[in-house]
C-alpha cells in the first residue's frame, strides 16, 4: 500500500504529459520539397546495338498540383515549365500536362498493353496499334472547381489526349477514388519521334497528390511491325 | 465449398445420431436471463427484470455462437432495426431505425471511445474478443450520459476472469479471403484477475460484382491488444486498470494506405462504503490517430488525432432497501488535431457535467426513477441541463414500462472549426454559431415475460431539433455545418423469443420506422421503415460433444432516400431507390470434449447482390463461406 503514493505520481504525471497525446513519434514527418528535385532525372543512355537505335531511360518527376496551370515538357532538351492556361506558351514542348491530363504538341498517342519497359524493350518490335490524336475536349481539364457543389466547374476548352487515362478521378461520391491504369503509351511526335512514357506514382512523399513520377524512353526504338 | 458444406451437415448428422444426450447435465440457454445484472440503464447493478428502461442484452454466449469478430457484424445479426453500410472512403456508418453514428453514444466498460469518421466511431476496434455482454439502450439517455445519447447507448463491458487460468485460442477464415486470429490468456489468483487479448483480423480486396458507386471493398489489415487487470485489495475496494492498443490499415488506394490507431488506457476505483453505499473514481485515456502511409516514400505521416481524458465520480446510495440515489460528476479534455483544421492545426476544449438520479419502488410494484444532468463545455459556453423520468409498473409476468428522455448533442470540434480544402475541390467550413442539437424522446413498452418465452412490445416518437448537418451555403460557397430544420423520428418494435429444454430455440422481430421532416427539405436518410429480423437456433449439449445450429435472417424494406449525385449538385437531391433485400446466415458449431469448437458458416445463404452499388447498399459480393476453430486450452486437462 505504501506504493500507492508513487503510482498516483507517476500517473499525475503522464496524465499531465500527454494532455495532447502521446507516441508522436512513431509518426514521420511531412519532408520538405526542393525545388531541385523536380524535372527529369537518373537519365541514362543507351547507345546502339546492331537490334536497335540508341535511346535515353529516366524520370521525370513534375507537380500538377495547380488546376490553372499547364506544365510544357521538352524532351530533347530535357526541360519543364509551368505556365497559366489561359497564356500562349511559346517555348517548345512536346507534351503539357495538367492535374493528369495531357496534350500533345500536334503528336498522337496510342496505348500499349505492357506496363513494364524491361517486357516491351525485351522484344524485337513492337505489335501495329493505332495512334489518336488529341481531340477537342470541353468538359475534361477542369480550371476552376469552386462550384462543383453545384457541379458547375469551369473547363478549358481545348486540344487534349484522350488515349492517356494513367489516372482516373472518379466522383461523387466525396472524396473522390483515384484509379491508376498502370499502361505504357508511346506518344508520336510531330518531328517523327517517339516517346514511350507511363505513370509510376502519382503522389509525392508526403502523399500529396498531382505530383507526378513518370518513366520515359526517348527516343522510343522499338519499330512497330 | 460446397463439398464442405456436405461435409460439415454430414458430420453433424451422424454425430447427433451416435450421440446419447445426457439429459441429467443439459446446459441450455435460457432465453432471456432476466435474472442477469445490467447497468447500463441506469448506472447502478439493476437485475434485468428490474430495469424500468428497456435494456437489450446480448450475452457472451450469443457473441460465442454467431461467431462475430466485432461489434458491427454482432449488431447486425442480433438487433432489429440495424444496418451498417459504407459512408465515404468506406467508412462503416450505422443506422438504427432513423438514428446515424452520431447519436448513439459506443462505451467499453462505460468509457466513451475518442475518434470518429464521418460521425461514426471506428467499429472495428470495437473488438468482441473477451466481452461479457452487450447492454444496448434505445432512446435519449442523455440524463446520464450527456451528448450523443439522443438514439441510444451501447455499451460494451469486458469479462472477467472467472477460472484460475484460461487460454483460448480461435481463428477463422473465409471463401473472399478473409482470416482472423485470436488469443486470450485470463489468470484468476488470489486478489487479482487479469485478462489479455491479442486479435489479427485480415480482410483482402474484393471486387463488387456489379456497376455501382463504388467497385470494391478495401483490404482491411487489423491488429487488436487489450490488456484489463483487477486488484482486490479488501472486499470493499476493487481496482480496475485497462490498456489497449488498435491498429488498422485500409488500402484505399495503391499509392496510399490509411492507417487508424487507438491507444487507451484507464484505472478504476470501486469502494463499498457501507451496506447500499457505493463509490466510483475512474480517469479514462483514449487517443484515436489517423494517419495515412505512402507506399513509395514509406513515410507514415499523422493527419488526425483525438485525445480524450476523462476523470469520472460517482456515488449510490441505497436506503431503506429499495430507493437508490445516484450522483456523479464527469470531467473530459477533448483535444483534436485534424487536417480539416487550417495548417493541420488543433483545438481542444473542456467539458464538464454533473448529475442526479434518483430510483423509488413504490408500493404495488410501481418503480419511478428521475433523473438530471447539467453539462458544461468550455469553448462554446455551452450550458445545457437533460432531464428524464420514467416509471415501471409489474403486473404479474407483465411489466409496463414508459418514459420520457431529453437529449442533446454538442457541436464537436469538428463542427466547430473545419475549414478544409477537399482535394483543390470544394470547401467545408466549421460554425462557431452552432446551437446544440436536441431530442425529446417518449416511449412506452410492455414486456411479458414466462418460463419459456418473452414478448416485448415499444413505441417510441423522438422530435429531434437544430440537427447539425453539412448543409451547402451560398453565402460561403462551400458546405458549412448548421442547424437544420426538426425531424420526427416515430416507431415501434416488437420481440418474440422462446428456448425449450430440447434445446430449441427461435427470435422473431419487427421494427417500424417513420421519420418526417419538413415539407419540401430533403430526407437524405436511408432509414428502411420496415426490417424483420429472424432466429431459429438448436442449442444441446451433451457429456462430451454439443451442438448449436443457428439460422438467422432479416428482411428489410425497400426506401427511398434523397442523395447528392452526379446529376444533381448539392443543392438539390435525387431520389434514389434502395430496393428490399434479404440476408440469411446458417452457423454450424460443435463443440467437442467441452474444449474444441468448430464453427462453420454461410452467410447470406440466399446469394442477394445489390442490382447497383449505391453509397447505402449493402457490400455484399452474395454467398460466402467460413470456418472457425476455437480452443478452450484449459479444458483439455480436465
Amino acid at each position: 500500500m505504501s506504493r500507492i503514493p508513487n503510482i498516483v505520481v507517476v500517473l499525475i504525471g503522464i496524465i499531465f504529459s500527454s494532455c495532447d497525446g502521446m507516441f508522436e513519434g512513431i509518426y514521420d514527418e511531412p519532408v520538405a520539397e526542393q525545388q531541385s528535385e523536380f524535372g527529369f532525372k537518373n537519365t541514362t543512355m543507351i547507345p546502339a546495338t546492331e537490334d536497335m537505335p540508341a535511346y535515353s531511360r529516366g524520370w521525370l518527376y513534375v507537380k500538377t498540383v495547380e488546376y490553372t496551370e499547364w506544365t510544357y515538357i521538352h524532351f530533347d532538351s530535357k526541360t519543364f515549365v509551368s505556365a497559366d492556361v489561359h497564356e500562349e506558351y511559346d517555348g517548345d514542348w512536346d507534351i503539357a500536362i495538367h492535374r493528369y491530363e495531357v496534350k500533345t504538341n500536334g503528336g498522337k498517342v496510342r496505348k500499349t498493353d505492357y506496363s513494364d519497359f524491361n517486357t516491351m524493350l525485351n522484344k524485337t518490335h513492337l505489335e501495329p496499334g493505332e495512334y489518336k490524336e488529341d481531340v477537342w475536349t470541353t468538359d475534361k481539364v477542369a480550371i476552376d472547381l469552386s462550384g462543383i457543389l453545384d457541379f458547375d466547374v469551369k473547363f478549358l476548352e481545348t486540344y487534349c489526349s484522350t488515349e492517356i487515362d494513367w489516372v482516373e478521378v472518379i466522383y461523387p461520391p466525396y472524396p473522390p477514388t483515384y484509379k491508376n491504369h498502370d499502361k505504357i503509351f508511346i506518344i508520336k511526335l510531330n518531328n517523327g519521334n517517339r516517346i514511350g512514357i507511363r505513370l509510376e506514382n502519382y503522389v509525392n512523399n508526403n502523399g500529396v497528390k498531382a505530383y507526378l513520377t513518370l518513366e520515359y524512353i526517348y527516343p522510343f526504338p522499338l519499330e512497330e511491325k | 465449398m460446397r463439398k464442405l458444406l456436405v461435409l460439415i451437415i454430414s458430420t453433424l448428422i451422424y454425430t447427433n445420431a451416435i450421440a446419447q444426450p445426457n439429459t441429467d447435465s443439459l446446459d441450455v440457454l435460457r432465453n432471456v436471463d432476466m435474472e442477469q445484472v445490467v447497468v447500463t440503464a441506469t448506472r447502478t447493478p439493476r437485475q434485468l427484470k428490474a430495469v424500468p428502461i428497456v435494456t437489450r442484452v446480448i450475452g457472451n454466449m450469443d457473441i460465442k455462437r454467431m461467431d462475430a469478430t466485432n461489434v458491427g457484424n454482432l449488431l447486425e445479426s442480433e438487433m432489429p432495426g440495424v444496418e451498417f453500410t459504407y459512408a465515404m472512403n468506406q467508412q462503416q456508418q450505422l443506422n438504427i431505425q432513423g438514428f446515424g453514428g452520431s447519436s448513439v453514444l459506443f462505451l467499453i466498460d462505460g468509457e466513451r471511445v475518442a475518434g470518429e469518421t464521418h460521425d461514426n466511431v471506428d467499429y472495428q476496434r470495437l473488438n468482441m474478443s473477451n466481452v461479457a455482454r452487450i447492454e444496448i439502450v434505445k432512446g435519449a439517455a442523455s440524463s446520464l450520459y450527456g451528448s450523443q445519447a439522443i438514439g441510444g447507448v451501447i455499451n460494451i463491458l469486458s469479462q472477467d476472469a472467472t477460472k484460475p487460468w484460461a487460454v483460448n485460442v480461435n481463428a477463422k477464415t473465409g471463401s473472399i479471403g478473409e482470416q482472423r486470429y485470436n488469443a486470450t490468456i485470463s489468470i484468476r489468483k488470489d486478489k487479482i484477475r487479469s485478462t489479455m487479448s491479442a486479435a489479427r483480423e485480415i480482410a483482402e480486396c474484393i471486387r463488387l460484382p456489379r456497376e455501382g458507386v463504388f467497385e470494391k471493398i478495401y483490404a482491411n489489415n487489423v491488429w487488436n491488444f487489450k490488456e484489463r487487470l483487477k486488484y482486490i485489495p479488501t472486499d470493499n475496494i476493487t481496482i480496475t486498470a485497462r490498456a489497449s492498443y488498435f491498429f488498422r490499415e485500409m488500402e484505399s488506394s495503391a499509392v496510399i494506405f490509411n492507417r487508424y490507431r487507438d491507444f487507451a488506457g484507464g484505472i478504476k476505483g470501486e469502494w463499498k462504503i457501507a451496506e447500499g453505499q457505493n463509490a466510483e473514481l475512474s480517469y479514462s485515456y483514449d487517443q484515436y490517430d489517423k494517419s495515412d502511409y505512402t507506399v513509395a516514400s514509406r513515410l507514415d505521416i499523422r493527419d488526425y488525432s483525438n485525445v480524450q481524458h476523462t476523470i469520472r465520480g460517482l456515488y449510490n446510495y441505497t436506503f431503506q432497501g429499495k430507493h437508490t440515489f445516484t450522483i456523479g460528476g464527469d470531467y473530459m479534455r477533448d483535444y483534436l488535431l485534424t487536417y480539416q483544421f487550417v495548417n493541420g492545426g488543433s483545438f481542444y476544449q473542456h467539458m464538464a457535467d454533473a448529475f442526479a438520479q434518483l430510483e423509488l419502488t413504490l408500493p404495488r410494484d410501481w418503480q419511478i426513477v428521475g433523473g438530471t444532468r447539467f453539462d458544461y463545455y468550455s469553448d462554446t459556453k455551452l450550458k445545457h441541463v437533460s432531464s428524464k423520468v420514467s416509471f415501471m409498473k409489474k403486473l404479474g409476468n407483465i411489466s409496463l414500462r414508459g418514459y420520457y428522455a431529453g437529449g442533446f448533442k454538442a457541436p464537436s470540434l469538428k463542427e466547430l472549426y473545419t475549414s478544409w480544402n477537399m482535394q483543390n475541390m470544394f470547401m467545408i467550413y466549421g460554425n462557431t454559431h452552432l446551437r446544440p442539437e436536441v431530442s425529446h424522446n417518449y416511449s412506452v413498452s410492455v414486456e411479458y415475460q414466462h418460463q419459456n418465452a418473452n414478448m416485448l412490445l415499444n413505441v417510441f416518437h423522438n422530435v429531434v431539433t437544430d440537427r447539425i448537418s453539412l448543409i451547402w451555403s451560398r453565402a460561403h460557397n462551400g458546405m458549412l455545418y448548421d442547424n437544420a430544420n426538426k425531424v420526427d423520428i416515430s416507431g415501434l418494435d416488437a420481440c418474440v423469443s422462446t428456448r425449450w429444454a430440447s434445446g430449441i430455440g427461435g427470435k422473431l422481430a419487427y421494427t417500424y420506422t417513420y421519420e418526417s421532416v419538413l415539407s419540401g427539405e430533403p430526407l437524405v436518410s436511408s432509414t428502411r421503415p420496415h426490417m424483420v429480423s429472424l432466429r431459429v437456433d438448436y442449442d444441446k449439449r451433451w457429456q462430451k460433444y454439443g451442438i448449436n445450429t443457428s439460422l438467422t435472417g432479416k428482411i428489410l424494406s425497400a426506401t427511398d432516400a434523397g442523395e447528392y449525385t452526379a446529376n444533381t449538385g448539392f443543392k438539390e437531391v435525387e431520389t434514389i431507390h434502395y430496393s428490399a433485400y434479404t440476408m440469411w446466415k446458417l452457423l454450424i458449431t460443435q463443440r467437442i470434449v467441452n474444449a474444441i469448437s468448430v464453427t462453420a458458416t454461410i452467410d447470406n445463404l440466399f446469394d442477394y447482390i445489390p442490382e447497383y452499388f449505391h453509397t447505402s447498399s449493402p457490400a455484399t459480393i452474395g454467398r460466402t463461406y467460413s470456418i472457425g476453430l476455437s480452443v478452450d486450452i484449459e479444458e483439455l486437462w480436465k
